[in-house]
Formats: C-alpha cells, structure tokens, sequence
C-alpha cells in the first residue's frame, strides 16, 4: 500500500477533511440513531450510544451548507465532543468514517482515529484506532463485522478484513485477511477454538435472592 | 445456581488457607504483639450488618472518602441489600438511588461493577478508569487496578457460567483482562495488560497476550 509523504511538515489532521455529511448513505438521521440506539441495547443511559450520536449529528450538520446556519450547529457538536470525551472518556471525531450499527460496548479510554469502519462492528473501552507514529498520517481501514476486544490497539496504514476479531490488549499494525483472529503484543494469528478471544458485550444479570 | 457455586468456592479456599496457614496479602490485620495467629473473619459479605461491611471497605480503601474505589464497592453492598427490603417504598428509593449511584460511578469514574457479582470481604479498587468487572465472583482481599476488565469470553451469553471467578487474595494488575469461564486461584498474581483465557493456578505468577505462567 502507498503511503502518504513522511514529511514532518505534512503534519495535520490524518482523518479526512470533513467537508461532507459522511453518514452511511441511504439512510436519514433520525432513522440511523434509531438503529444505533436499538444496537446499544436500547439503554438511554449508554454513554456510547450518546458518543455515536454526537458523531452522526456532526456529520449531518455539514448537509446545512449556510455557513451562518451552520455555525450554531457546529458550536453544539464541539461542545458535546468535548463533553463526551471528558465525562465518558469517548473520543469518536465525526471526520472518522463509520458505518451502520457501530457498537460502543462499553466507555472509557476510546479513540477513534480511522479513515473508515464498515458495518456491525463492535468496538469495547480502551480502544485506540490511530497512526501508527507521527510520520506515518495514514490510519487503518476497519471492514465489516469486525469485534476488537478492551484494551486493543490497531494502528498505521493497514486493512483489517472483513470478519475478524482482534483480542483484549492486541496490538495490531499490519494487514490481516478477512476472517482472521488476532492476540498478542504485537498480534499473532491463533486459531478462534484454541484462543476463545475477547469480553462480549455485558449485561446485569439478575441479583441473586436470597431463599 | 450463582450462589451455591460462589460460596462453595469460598469454603474450599478458606479451608485451603487454613491448612496452610496462609495470611492474607492485603488488608488483613496485623500479627499482635503476643505472637498469636490473627483470626481473620472470613465470613461471607451477607453475613455482616450494612454498616460493619462500609466500616471494613472504608478502612480497606485507606479511609479516603475521595477514593473511587470504595464509592464503587459500597454502591455494589447497598445495591445488594436493596433488593430485600421489606417496605416498598424504601426499597424503590433504595433501588432509584443504587441505579443513580452506580451509573454515576460507571460514568465519572469508569468503574462498572455490578451488582451481579458474588463480592467478596476487604476488596480494593486501586485507581478508576474503563474498570469492567462482570465476574462471577471475586473473593476475599483481592486487590484490582484500573483499566482491568473482567467478563465472558467471544460469543458467550454472559450468564453465571461463563464468567471468570476470582479467588482469594489474587492481584489483578492494571490493564488485565480475564475473559470467560475461567479461575484465577487463590493468591495469583495476573500481571500488568495480560490477557488471562485459561485458569491460573493458586499461587501462581501470569503474564503476557495471552497469559503465560513465569517463574516467582
């Protein structure tokens, strides 16, 4: 893959310019947070359902092409990011493309760096999706169907194929075919039946009564 | 189910603990000046009054009233209790007020540990921060740093089975998960972001992604 020109001086935003509504097409606001509410569980309280919203509103807001209409628009999206990533620890800036049913399983630690993430992939805390070093502005392409585990790093210019799973506390910097299971520092493949991966997405079970 | 599982645990490791003589690593009391074994009451949580149980939390949590950890830890204690109060209205407050308690905890702090979990006695939370503890349950004088997680394993429903159960005296590092079913034995040490998949015998040292067993 090409890589973007290493120069120091190129230093800016690695994420695309963020000029676009670049919500998943074919679908209008109200209906997408729907479907993301109903993908976290239906729970108001679930700070990643409110971080994903705060990401499709600043997406949609650049389809208002009135700058003075934008503006007061654009004053609550920063407002709210920000909000998000110091109450919830959720950094999801609206310029990382992601697609439908994203699920933020659980807060804390989370940034989300990449250039596109596909559908129905499940991200836990402490997830960093970034450059791999200041030098290198590409960030990875997250496929669909993809579950990342607490703790998990995926960095640099890289393409994780559809279906795989990278496990708690991966670190994953290099290309990996679809349907792949990766662990370890830095990630190896295993095989999924001898290394069962990764925190499924918990709930509160019921109380034990006393009899 | 839950219950019968957790407690027989308990028993088989106080038992162990007894033979060997072993005293706990954290939070214990201290030997008395006359050379006497100190009792250590390793009743079960239930056992003890409210208010006897936040004493002992508090004081294992260095008597810090800003420390997150025992906010956590005495959010789960009530958010045990509420459920048999007798007077409805009491016990609908109470419920309101662990459900507020607990999901401010889970946001400010980033420690989630629900009500679900078997806890045991003289638990400390060192630090806060993307902690997810879904155990099944954690025993007596356990010591859990930040960013730890624990949980069922990919593709699991989550239910009691499913969960790890931490035994007394273990210590979590910061960073470590320990996913699925699995135990991690009576005073184990899971060192630093290890990923623990399989159960770590008592006494022993793990490490790594995934956790391997290394010399103490």
């Amino acid at each position: 893959m090409s890589h973007a020109a290493p120069f120091l001086e190129d230093l800016g935003s690695a994420l695309p310019a963020g000029s676009e509504n670049a919500n998943p097409p074919g679908v209008g606001l109200g209906a997408l947070l729907a479907e993301d509410f109903r993908t976290h569980g239906s729970d108001p309280l679930s700070p990643g359902f409110w971080a994903l919203a705060i990401h499709r509103f600043g997406n949609w807001r650049m389809d208002v092409s009135h700058k003075l209409l934008r503006a007061p628009l654009s004053l609550l999206y920063r407002g709210a990011h920000r909000g998000a990533i110091t109450l919830w620890g959720i950094d999801l800036p609206y310029n990382a493309k992601i697609g439908r049913r994203f699920h933020i399983a659980h807060h804390g630690a989370v940034f989300i760096g990449s250039r596109a993430i596909g559908d129905d992939v499940t991200i836990r805390h402490s997830v960093t999706i970034g450059l791999k070093r200041k030098s290198e502005r590409l960030a990875p392409i997250i496929g669909n169907r993809i579950e990342i585990g607490p703790g998990a790093c995926i960095v640099g210019d890289i393409q994780v194929g559809d279906d795989s799973v990278v496990g708690a506390n991966t670190v994953l910097a290099q290309n990996v075919p679809p349907g792949s299971v990766v662990l370890g520092v830095p990630a190896r493949f295993v095989a999924p039946e001898k290394e069962p991966g990764f925190a499924a997405a918990p709930s509160e079970t019921a109380v034990p009564q006393k009899s | 189910m839950l219950r019968d599982l957790s407690s027989g645990v308990r028993q088989v490791v106080a038992a162990k603990s007894d033979e060997n003589g072993d005293v706990p690593a954290g939070g214990a009391p201290s030997p008395s000046p006359g050379g006497t074994t100190p009792v250590i009451d390793n009743r079960p949580a239930e056992e003890l009054g409210l208010r006897e149980l936040l004493a002992e939390d508090f004081t294992t949590h260095d008597r810090g009233l800003l420390e997150p950890g025992f906010w956590a830890v005495a959010a789960h204690r009530v958010g045990r209790r509420a459920a048999s109060v007798q007077l409805r209205p009491a016990r609908l407050a109470l419920e309101a007020a662990y459900k507020m308690a607990f999901t401010g905890i889970d946001w400010v702090w980033g420690i989630n540990l629900p009500r679900s979990v078997e806890l045991g006695r003289r638990v400390r939370l060192w630090h806060n921060g993307c902690m997810l503890l879904t155990a099944r349950s954690i025993g007596n004088d356990v010591h859990i740093r930040h960013d730890t997680t624990f949980g069922p394993a990919r593709g699991t429903d989550g239910t009691p089975a499913t969960l790890p159960v931490i035994e007394d005296r273990a210590d979590i590092g910061s960073g470590a998960c320990v996913l699925g079913g699995v135990r991690v034995g009576h005073d184990a040490v899971v060192g630093a972001n290890t990923v623990v998949l399989k159960n770590v015998p008592p006494h022993a040292t793990v490490l790594g992604v995934p956790a391997r067993m290394i010399p103490t």
